[in-house]
């Protein structure tokens, strides 16, 4: 069951109610079938009507659902014969960037992206989906790889953003995203870019210079999350 | 080095005075898909099923992997130095358009 955002709620009153009308096995079953309809319909305008006019605060708690599809979903799904490719061959492997060769649509492809996690021990496996510096070296890396066999580069975006810690700064957390853009934007190859639930920040643009940049419809893209762009001009104040 | 773009009409600063105006700061963010599209930051919208991505991921796979195989066919006859012209030029171009 899909725990309901703080929006659905009187779609998930409709949504119990319809499933214990559908379960209810009562002796005059067209009575029943009646309601069914007449409150699947009500269903329908209600969702149509609140997902056309989501507010963009709404859209982030979507863009963030638990439930949302994450890149690995769409790995799975989409491309065959993953293998795939870790380190960045100076210091240490990035599970928060997972990246290799595949084949989409029976073409060999370079494959990248950022998974947040979908449990407390994927999350932490993980890292939350925010990447170290090793992270956008390794993506660096795959790139050039890409490039030196002329292969196509997809990208899945899905982070909150980079990793803020010491440690990412002590290895050059801003240089490694720099170069990563750097890197992106001098390839040879075809770029195409799927921003699926938060595009969060330089986190984000590392692995998003794209030729064809694509977005879900509720997924979220931009510098700073709501929250830091509150913080921050609330603390400038 | 390319840099992305912060979208804050500078007439709503002074209401923020405390970090629970997050939701102030998402509807003057611009960060909507359809907000991006507008300002030609991405290319195009992959529509969700209804109620959001989490509710039919199967459509949602079939959808995506549509929408990525018509890009890769739009750039099937170009050549290397195309390919990175048009990146850079889209890239430059941000922020020019629709602000």
């Amino acid at each position: 069951m899909v725990a309901p955002l703080d929006f659905e709620k009187n779609i998930a009153e409709l949504e119990s109610k319809l499933d214990g009308l559908r379960n209810f096995s009562g002796g005059d079953g067209v009575d029943i079938a009646k309601e069914v309809g007449r409150l699947e319909k009500k269903l329908d305008r209600l969702m149509h009507h609140k997902y056309e006019n989501l507010s963009p605060w709404e859209k982030v708690l979507v863009a963030r659902h638990p439930e949302r599809p994450h890149y690995l979903n769409f790995l799975k799904a989409l491309f065959d014969d993953f293998e795939e490719l870790s380190g960045d061959r100076s210091f240490a492997e990035d599970k928060a960037l997972v990246g290799g060769l595949a084949r989409f649509d029976g073409r060999p492809v370079m494959v990248l992206g950022l998974e947040k996690g979908h449990d407390t021990e994927s999350r932490l496996k993980h890292n939350f989906g925010m990447p170290k510096p090793e992270g956008y070296r390794k993506a660096r890396r795959l790139m050039n790889m890409a490039n030196h066999f002329n292969l196509p580069l997809i990208t899945f975006v899905d982070t909150s953003g980079a990793h803020p810690g010491l440690e990412a700064e002590e290895r050059g957390q801003a240089e490694a995203i720099a170069g990563s853009i750097e890197t992106m934007m001098n390839l040879k190859v075809p770029v195409i870019v799927v921003v699926t639930g938060e595009g969060g920040s330089g986190g984000a643009i590392a692995v998003a210079v794209g030729n064809q940049i694509l977005m879900l419809e509720h997924a979220i893209y931009s510098v700073v999350s709501p929250e830091g762009c509150a913080s921050i001009l609330a603390h400038l104040r | 080095m390319p840099f992305t773009l912060l979208f804050l009409p500078k007439g709503v600063l002074p209401f923020w005075r405390t970090s629970d105006k997050k939701q102030e700061a998402a509807a003057a963010q611009k960060f909507t898909a359809q907000d991006l599209s507008a300002l030609k930051v991405i290319d195009s919208i992959i529509v969700e099923p209804l109620g959001g991505a989490h509710r039919n991921h199967s459509q949602v796979f079939a959808s995506v992997k549509m929408a990525v195989k018509e890009a890769l066919q739009k750039m099937n006859n170009k050549s290397g130095d195309e390919l990175q012209n048009e990146r850079r030029e889209k890239f430059l171009a941000m922020g020019k358009i629709g602000l």
